[in-house]
């Protein structure tokens, strides 16, 4: 990321005064909390001991947490397609470190997994999670749902999938859901090989962490940024805080950290920041044609026209978790230049728009979990051009409520809180399961879905 | 977290709370107001900042919903204003400008992005919008901001 600099005026004084005078009228809240500290003593202990209670019953028989998040935003019929796997790892050498596959479902390329680690009861910990192979193919992975505290590393980049802090001041258990990009064309294999590999370390580093794994908590609060990248200046204060041979064997983590690379399992070990105990391994044999799954592979019609332009639906996916759709915008039958209007005007962003799904009735499908989508302009061997749109999205979503949903403009009135669906340019897609579609895609080369771009180069905005 | 601790906290993060105020309000009162009272919504909600790590990103975004209510309540009224502190000399910046020129939703992104130093991730639990909306607004800004300081260049 490139910083701008910061183009502001000073601070003005009087908005720091109103800022110290808001401060000074801060009412001291201490009391309050501790009352309803007392109130809560007796509720805290019921919980401590039903957590207890869970906590012993799940380390026999691991976590459900997929299923849970699932039921917990109404997806209750594919909830109840997650397969349960509860494969643990032989604990040969009794260190008391539990490592155990939990969970399965394949939808589409996406195979999601959930697991269980435990480490002993005694001493802090790191786990280092390495990424999980697939008929030898180390898989890109990404995180949805965390009970943890760690890191979360790119496998390409960093060597490792995952740090955990387990222990000490960290819970001594959690369960994390991943998911696995997989290459769909597995899907019909009875004898995939499904590998993961849990490297126990301990370590007597002070890592507080914040509690939540997406927060980057192996390094001091705030000092790493999501992209990997050591905020040197942001760390500079907490290692002054800490002793000087804390802060010394910090220092190495932040090297390590740093541009230049990040800590392989080995220089975790050989720079003193931990030390190795146990690792635990489970090799999976995955029958993925056994694996359940719920998928729309086609919408019902596939073209529209839309803002005067020609909009064709080449590829559609929806699956309980996730939306994709990739089409092609066209201006047929219109001269080159004419062409070339209605096309920036259909992607002219400078009225504010942009494109997005929502239900049929126009609202947001809550598509919660993020996504990516972009066009790029592309000349065909005709030399006609036509812009190619690609978006997906993560969600978890009850398909009951989307049997039909809107690909439409957005618009953002001036001074509105919400952005509006324009509902008179919205193209309507009806999902469906398509036979034909299936079959085609079973006998052909699996191809990848183009990449979205953000480059504002593959744009042409130019009138 | 403490009072003391909030309120340390909060200095620290002064600036940027200006910065976000200001790309999100244009008149200055406003950005005091808008601050004044998001610093005491955060500290009557305190209860519901579940990790202190986040209370930096947490404050920015009641910050910019307050600002966001400011918006609504009054979109180009000014303040009641005091005479006791005076208003800062104008300032000139064509960036700062062009960036305030834009609409306030690719506005915000490029401000936390690239002046405050927040990753597409950060940017998006601070809005609370998903990260592929940060990064369509992100390029979507780019290009106004980069029409923006042409015509800016050309006035």
């Amino acid at each position: 990321m490139n910083r701008i600099m910061d183009p502001f005026p000073p601070t003005p004084e009087r908005f720091h005064l109103r800022v110290e005078e808001a401060l000074r009228t801060l009412e001291d809240k201490d009391m309050n909390r501790k009352r309803v500290y007392r109130k809560s003593i007796v509720l805290a202990a019921a919980i401590l001991a039903a957590l207890l209670t869970l906590t012993a019953v799940a380390a026999v028989m691991g976590n459900t947490i997929f299923k849970d998040e699932l039921k917990e935003r109404g997806a209750a019929e594919v909830a109840d397609l997650v397969q349960e796997v509860h494969r643990t790892a032989e604990d040969a050498d009794g260190t008391d470190f539990s490592f155990s596959v939990d969970e399965l479902i394949w939808e589409d390329s996406d195979l999601y997994v959930s697991y269980s680690l435990t480490v002993p009861q005694e001493g802090r910990y790191m786990v280092v999670m390495e990424a999980p192979v697939l008929n030898g193919e180390k898989l890109a992975c990404d995180a949805k749902g965390f009970s943890g505290t760690g890191c979360f590393f790119d496998p390409d980049e960093f060597g490792c999938q995952a740090v955990l802090l387990l222990g000490g001041q960290h819970p001594r258990s959690c369960g994390e859901l991943w998911t696995l990009k997989a290459d769909p064309q597995y899907r019909s294999r009875t004898d995939n090989g499904l590998f993961f590999r849990a490297v126990l370390l301990k370590t007597d580093l002070d890592m507080p962490g914040a509690g939540v794994w997406d927060e980057g908590a192996l390094t001091p609060p705030d000092a790493f940024s999501f992209s990997g990248n050591w905020r040197s200046e942001v760390s500079e204060e907490y290692l002054r805080q800490l002793g000087e041979d804390q802060a010394a064997r910090l220092d190495d983590v932040a090297a390590a950290f740093g541009p230049d690379g990040v800590l392989t399992l080995d220089e975790l070990i050989s720079t003193g920041c931990a030390e190795y105990v146990a690792e635990r391994t489970i090799d999976l044999t995955l029958d993925a044609s056994a694996l359940p799954q719920a998928l729309y592979n086609d919408v019902a019609e596939h073209d529209f026209d839309v803002k005067g332009v020609h909009l064709h639906v080449d590829r559609f996916r929806m699956t309980h978790l996730g939306v994709e759709l990739n089409c092609t915008v066209s201006a047929p039958g219109l001269d080159a230049d004419e062409a070339r209007r209605r096309l920036n005007a259909f992607f002219d962003l400078s009225t504010e728009w942009t494109w997005d799904f929502g239900t049929i009735d126009g609202r947001d499908p809550g598509f919660s979990l993020g996504g990516d989508g972009g066009a790029s302009r592309v000349q065909l061997e005709d030399g006609t051009v036509v812009y190619r749109v690609s978006w997906r999205q993560s969600c978890v979503q009850p398909l009951t409520e989307l049997r039909q949903l809107i690909y439409a403009p957005m618009r953002y009135p001036e001074g509105a809180e919400e952005p509006e669906y324009d509902m008179e340019n919205a193209v309507i897609l009806t999902p469906v399961y398509s036979e034909a579609v299936a079959a085609a895609e079973a006998s052909a080369t699996p191809t990848p879905a183009p990449e979205p771009q953000y480059d504002e180069g593959e744009f042409d905005f130019s009138n | 977290m403490t009072r003391t601790d909030f309120i340390r906290r909060v200095r620290a993060c002064e600036r940027r709370l200006y910065r976000v105020a200001r790309t999100m309000l244009s008149s200055e009162a406003d950005c005091e107001d808008a601050v004044q009272e998001a610093l005491l919504k955060a500290w009557s909600k305190l209860d519901a900042l579940r990790e202190v790590a986040y209370f930096e990103t947490w404050l920015i975004r009641i910050l910019i919903n307050q600002c966001k209510t400011f918006y609504r309540r009054r979109p180009h009224a000014e303040a009641e204003l005091s005479e006791d502190i005076p208003y800062p000399e104008t300032f000139e910046s064509p960036l700062l400008d062009a960036l305030k020129s834009l609409p306030h939703k690719p506005g915000i992104v490029l401000e936390l992005h690239y002046i405050e130093g927040y990753s597409v991730r950060e940017c998006a639990r601070i809005l609370g919008i998903p990260e592929g909306t940060v990064k369509w607004r992100l390029n979507q800004g780019r290009r106004l901001l980069r029409l923006a300081i042409g015509e800016e260049a050309e006035k």
